[in-house]
Order: C-alpha cells, then sequence, then structure tokens
C-alpha cells in the first residue's frame, strides 16, 4: 500500500548515484486534463520538463473517457472526481507514473474540498495498483512547505538538489505569467495557447469589451467550466451566442480579495471563496449583465456558497444556476441559454 | 439575548451545563421531529447535508422558543467540513426569511476563541468560567457514553424496560449535577450500578461497528434508532465516533492511536476534515478487534464520508470484514433502511458460522485475510 514503488529495472536511471546518461529513456509523467490542471498545470509541466521528463496530458474529455470514470467510481462522488476517474484510465498505459498531488491549502486560512483533497486516495482506491507520484502542497501546515514536497517528487527523476531549486524558480516563473493571462481575462485555453506562442482566435472576450453583445459572468468551478464536454461546451455556446465572456478566473486575487472583505465573512473553501467574490464583484459592475453560475449536480459546498452569494449580491441582475451531471442533455442547456439571452435583453437594455 | 446551542443526540446535556456555568439564558431544544425535518428541508439548498436540514428545522424551532443567538460548536482548527460554514450559511437563509438572529462559533479547544465570541453580548465572561464549562461539558458527554454503553449492556442481558430505567436515571443524574468533583464521584456510581447488572455475553452475539458521520450515528431520530435496532437483532453494536470526538478531534494522543494512524494513513493521506479520518480509523480498530462487522452510516452529499465510502470497499478486502454503506437523507424510508440491516446481520451471521465450522479460518482475527 501508499504509494507505489517504482520497479527499477524499467528505469536504471533512477537508480541514485548512477550518473545520468542521455542513452537513458526519458521517464514519462502523465498529468490527466482535470482538476487541478486548470489551475497548476503550467507549474508541473515546466517543473517536470526542466527535470528531463517528458510530460504527458490526458485527451480531452469525451464521450469514453467519461463512461470510463462513471463504471469505475462510487456513484455519489461528484462528476469532476468521477471525470478525474476516467481521465486516468485514458492515461495509465500511456505514462510511467500518474501525477496527482494532495492540494489541501494554497493560502492561509483556506482549504480544498476533502473530496479533492483525497482524490489521490479515491484514485488509489479505484484503481489498484496505480503508479502514482504524489506531493503535498499544504500551506496551512508549518512543518510542510512546497519545495520540500517537491524535493522528495523530483528525486524520483534526479537527486541534484540545484537542479531542482532551478526547476522549481523556473515553474513558478511560467505559473505566474499564466496566472497573469488568465487573471488578465483571457480564458484557460487561449492562456496555454498564448503561452506556446500561438496566435489567439479571434472571437477571444476581454475582461471589459467596448461593445457588442451582453457581457456575461461564468462563475463556478474552474475545472467545470473549462471542461467543453461536461460543460456542453458552454463558453462556446455563449460566445456563439454573442456573449462576450468573463470567468471567475479571469479577476486578479487581489480583486477578489478585496470584494471578500466587505463581507460579514468567508467561507473555508479556496475554490469558494473565489466563486464568492467573483460573483459578488461582477453582480456590483454596471458592464456586466448576467451572471450564469455552473455548478455539477451533489456539490455540497457550492449549495453554501449559493446562500453567501444570494445574501450579498450586489445589483439585482439575471442569474442562472445551470447543475450538471452525467445525465445533463444538450438541448435542455441551450434552452436555458437561449431564455436566460430573451432576459438579459428584456431586463437590461443597454444604454451604449 | 437567549442563546441555543447545536443538538447532536444528547449533547444538550452538555451544552446546557456550560450555558449555566458561564451564566447564558439557553434555550432548549425538542429532539428532532417530522416538523423540525420538513421546516428545514423547505429552507434549505438542495444539495446540502442531512445535518444542515435538520439543524435548520431546529434553529427554527429555537426562534419559536425565543431564541436568538445560536451557538455553533465546532472546531475550526480542526475540522474543515461544511460545519464550520454551516452558521453563516444558516444565518443568511434566516435573515432571508425575517428573522433577526446572530451565530457564535464555539471552537471546542480554544478557550481564548470561545471566551471572545462570547463577550459580544456577555461581557462579565471570564476565562475561567469559560475554561470550568468547557471541562464540566467534556465530563458529561464522557459520562453520556458511558450510559449509552450501560443502556445497551442492560438492553442486551436483561431487557428494554430496566435499561430505560438505567439510562433516564444517570440522565438526570448527570444533568442535576454542575460540578467537576461530583461528577467524578458521580461516574463512579455509575459503574457501580452498571455492574450490579449481568454482562451481556459478548461472545456469542455478532458484533457490529456503527462508524460514520459523528451526527447521523448519534442522532437517534436520523439513524432510525439504529442501536437499538441491532439489539433487537441480538446483535452487540459499538459506535465508533462518539460524540466526546467533538472536544477530542484532532488531538490524538493514546500510543493506539497513533499506531492506527499510521495504518489508516495508507487509506487516507490526509485528515481531509469532518471525521474522515476518525472514521477510516475506527474501522480498522473494530477489524482488528475482531468485529463481524461494519455498518457505514452517512448522510447524503457528505463530502468527507463520501471519500471514506470509496475508501472502505478496498479496506474491507484487506481486513477482511464486511462492511454496509447506509446513506441518509430525508427521503430515507424507516422499511427500506430496516430491510437492508437485517439482510447484512443474517448474511454476517451465515458468514459467522461458517467460519467456525472451519476453525482454520477464523473470523476477523485482525491480521490481513484473504483478501489482499
Amino acid at each position: 500500500m501508499g504509494i507505489p514503488v517504482p520497479v527499477l529495472p524499467k528505469h536504471p536511471g533512477l537508480r541514485p548515484g548512477r550518473p545520468e546518461t542521455a542513452q537513458d529513456r526519458t521517464i514519462r509523467i502523465g498529468i490527466p486534463r482535470a482538476l487541478f490542471y486548470y489551475i497548476y498545470f503550467p507549474f508541473w509541466e515546466t517543473f517536470f520538463t526542466e527535470l528531463g521528463a517528458e510530460v504527458v496530458v490526458s485527451d480531452p474529455t469525451t464521450r469514453k473517457i467519461l463512461e470510463d470514470g462513471l463504471n469505475g467510481s462510487s456513484n455519489e462522488l461528484c462528476l469532476p472526481i468521477k471525470l478525474l476517474h476516467g481521465h486516468i484510465v485514458n492515461l495509465k498505459d500511456r505514462c510511467d507514473f500518474v501525477f496527482l498531488p494532495y492540494i489541501i491549502s494554497t493560502q492561509k486560512g483556506s482549504y480544498y474540498c476533502p473530496k479533492l483533497i483525497a482524490a489521490p486516495d479515491i484514485a488509489k482506491a479505484g484503481i489498484r495498483g496505480l503508479s502514482l507520484m504524489s506531493a503535498d502542497v499544504d500551506i496551512e501546515n508549518f512543518y510542510s512547505s512546497l519545495y520540500s514536497s517537491l524535493k522528495e517528487v523530483a528525486s524520483k527523476l534526479t537527486t541534484n538538489p540545484v537542479r531542482i531549486y532551478a526547476a522549481y524558480r523556473k515553474a513558478m516563473a511560467r505559473q505566474a505569467v499564466f496566472e497573469g493571462y488568465v487573471q488578465g481575462g483571457t480564458l484557460f485555453n487561449d492562456a496555454l495557447s498564448r503561452m506556446r506562442g500561438k496566435a489567439l482566435a479571434k472571437n477571444v472576450a476581454g475582461a471589459r469589451p467596448a461593445r457588442g453583445g451582453p457581457v456575461i459572468a461564468v462563475i463556478g468551478h474552474t475545472y467545470l467550466f473549462n471542461d467543453a464536454y461536461i460543460s456542453f461546451d458552454l463558453i462556446g455556446k455563449l460566445r456563439k451566442m454573442g456573449g462576450r465572456i468573463v470567468t471567475s478566473d479571469t479577476l486578479s486575487a487581489g480583486l477578489v480579495n478585496k470584494t471578500l472583505s466587505t463581507l460579514e465573512s468567508r467561507t473555508h473553501w479556496s475554490l469558494g471563496n473565489r466563486v464568492i467574490g467573483s460573483a459578488i464583484h461582477y453582480s456590483r459592475r454596471n458592464d456586466v449583465d448576467g451572471i450564469i453560475y455552473i455548478t455539477p449536480f451533489g456539490c455540497s459546498p457550492d449549495s453554501l456558497i449559493k446562500e453567501y452569494i444570494d445574501a450579498n449580491l450586489g445589483r439585482k441582475k439575471p442569474m442562472l444556476l445551470l447543475t450538471v451531471d452525467e445525465h445533463s442533455g444538450d438541448a435542455g442547456v441551450v434552452t436555458r441559454l437561449e431564455a436566460f439571452f430573451d432576459m438579459i435583453a428584456r431586463t437590461a437594455p443597454r444604454a451604449g | 439575548m437567549r442563546y441555543a446551542f447545536y443538538q447532536i443526540g444528547t449533547s444538550a446535556i452538555a451544552t446546557d451545563a456550560f450555558a449555566r456555568t458561564i451564566g447564558i439564558d439557553a434555550v432548549a431544544l425538542p429532539s428532532p421531529n417530522l416538523d423540525t425535518i420538513s421546516r428545514g428541508v423547505s429552507l434549505s439548498p438542495e444539495f446540502s447535508c442531512f445535518p444542515f436540514k435538520v439543524l435548520l428545522g431546529l434553529l427554527m424551532q429555537g426562534i419559536d422558543r425565543g431564541a436568538n443567538v445560536f451557538v455553533v460548536p465546532v472546531s475550526r482548527s480542526v475540522s474543515s467540513c461544511q460545519l464550520a460554514d454551516f452558521g453563516m450559511a444558516q444565518k443568511h437563509i434566516l435573515t432571508r426569511t425575517g428573522h433577526d438572529v446572530d451565530i457564535i462559533l464555539l471552537d471546542t479547544i480554544r478557550p481564548d476563541r470561545v471566551l471572545e465570541s462570547f463577550r459580544k453580548y456577555k461581557t462579565d465572561v471570564t476565562l475561567m468560567h469559560v475554561s470550568e464549562g468547557l471541562v464540566i461539558a467534556a465530563q458529561k458527554l464522557l459520562l453520556l457514553e458511558g450510559v449509552e454503553d450501560g443502556y445497551r449492556d442492560i438492553y442486551l442481558s436483561v431487557r428494554k424496560q430496566k435499561a430505560e430505567a438505567f439510562r433516564l436515571r444517570w440522565m438526570r443524574e448527570i444533568d442535576g449535577t454542575d460540578s467537576i468533583l461530583d461528577l467524578h464521584a458521580l461516574g463512579r456510581r455509575m459503574d457501580e450500578d452498571r455492574g450490579r447488572y449481568p454482562k451481556a455475553d459478548v461472545g456469542s452475539l455478532l458484533r457490529i461497528a456503527v462508524i460514520g458521520d459523528i451526527y447521523s450515528i448519534n442522532e437517534k431520530i436520523i439513524n432510525n434508532n439504529i442501536f437499538e435496532r441491532l439489539c433487537d437483532l441480538n446483535v452487540y453494536p459499538e459506535n465508533g465516533i462518539k460524540l466526546k470526538m467533538l472536544f477530542a478531534n484532532g488531538i490524538h494522543a493514546a500510543p493506539e492511536d497513533l499506531a492506527l494512524s499510521g495504518k489508516a494513513r495508507e487509506y487516507l493521506r490526509h485528515n481531509i476534515g469532518g471525521f474522515a479520518l476518525d472514521t477510516v480509523k475506527s474501522a480498522i480498530r473494530f477489524a482488528e478487534k475482531g468485529f463481524d462487522g461494519l455498518l457505514h452510516i452517512y448522510p447524503f452529499s457528505c463530502m468527507p464520508e463520501i471519500v471514506v465510502r470509496t475508501i472502505l470497499p478496498g479496506l474491507g478486502a484487506d481486513y477482511d470484514i464486511p462492511i454496509l454503506n447506509l446513506p441518509i437523507d430525508e427521503q430515507t424510508g424507516d422499511a427500506g433502511f430496516t430491510t437492508r440491516v437485517e439482510a447484512f446481520v443474517d448474511l454476517i451471521d451465515v458468514r459467522r458460522s461458517r467460519r467456525r465450522a472451519t476453525p482454520n479460518r477464523s473470523a476477523g482475527n485482525g491480521k490481513r485475510g484473504n483478501g489482499s
């Protein structure tokens, strides 16, 4: 039990003390396209690439991946966790290790949801004998630091502390660039393309567009609305219908905290605080016409977060609560979005 | 200001004593009934967990009785489940429906923080009062645990009426005693009284440990009175998550406990909040003690327990112990619940007699069995 130990003969380069040579096959590390992928992917990608590993990402969600996820996990788990299972199944035969960190807290005083923290434990329970690679990220815990847990992870790739530290610094820098893009108003997938130097599609919504269709704020967990399959391509649909999009990610941490500090209290969920802060911030702004809150079925933090939002909304504006699960249908989502656009057109005739 | 405390099972005896010690006026809440549940459910968000809904119903009944400040006994520093957010969310809901109420978080392992929260309304409370109150409350929870154990033993060995009489008598005595020393003496007298009844024949009975979420296990109305049901089925039930853990959660001093933590962390590496790690530890503890089965009771949409529920099948295979998962919510029917428990008891009864027939495979000897 515990974290499975790698089979040494398969990776001769892993043996400590042995000098690294060019002949050694590069180690493949798999990162599932789910949950924290949407928050910390640039960091992990840079970190592992810098240490000489090859990073493999699971395919974008498909019907098959979702079905694998549904079949392999307990039916009471929420959709994003079931999906994680599907992505691991998609990935596990293509890499030496699946990388899945225990991310407990990344800010003082707030935590991730228990299911997200225990995601590696759930994965291990679902797929016995999975080669899992893990790190503890727990800022709340005085005795653990990000660097020390990274050292543990990196020990499978190199024993040279200088290289680990250099990779760590570079990864931090890349992550900062990525967060700069996202919080400056670029959506997740566009931010990734931008980091790779690709040209952007023309219809990218800026945070404060000058004119055009209604500005829609998409609020919710980043791993839900950025996954085109399980969110029924919410963002693509909104763009097609002429909406310009801001999301709960495209807001700087400072602005979220400033909004939260005007409230009576905050929750102790990291993601929840961002949802509350951004929802209330957008509700107070005049240039946002409507808010769509997308939540997975059975998400217990979201149900209480909705109460916090309702209690603190700034101005009355159309708000759509979109609950999705594996049984939702595309047509249902389209109908609700159309009705939502009609409501925006009726309630808020725009001056400009 | 009239206060009302969150109530889990018999916890009112402890919280009332705390209120008396620091000199505040606590409103007695009823034990939850159908009215509580329907009122709570009508106002709660759909996916909030069942305890949230029941407690909201209780708070509304508290408002009827004149309470306007609610005290939530939760140690925010050690437990990161929804419980820490219950208070504020319930306040928002109650404010929205036109009730002017306030919420106080009672951090059970930090008397200084408790003092801080009570100073808001009552300035003459001292740290001495609060500490004494917390000690007395903890003491009463420990004694109540003894009462429940005694009730179970007498129920199994003599009969129900005697057990009821025992429970009624000692609950009343515990409720009426408000000094640390007297409570100490009371504990000894209670043990003597318990010793006068014949012991339950544990060897011949099936043993089942009930584990899971603290609220669902300790609130009889919510769990269909599971402990009594099990006694009626000739099963020796053990409570895996006791009320005293509201105080001791996060403090693991006993060496036996440390060893358990190590084993539990093979399945659940971190304390993910709520009583998840305690549930895993209890599961291992009772499996090693040779219990015949585990009953995992938890509310639908309880995050920590759903993680545990995902982990338990593998644990059950490793430790060779059958586990029944019973999620409960406002839709849970009495008959369906009972049928499943009865079927489970029948199954483990057959399993045990088969194993007794073939002695080389003794049931649940605490070692990793043929599952791993």
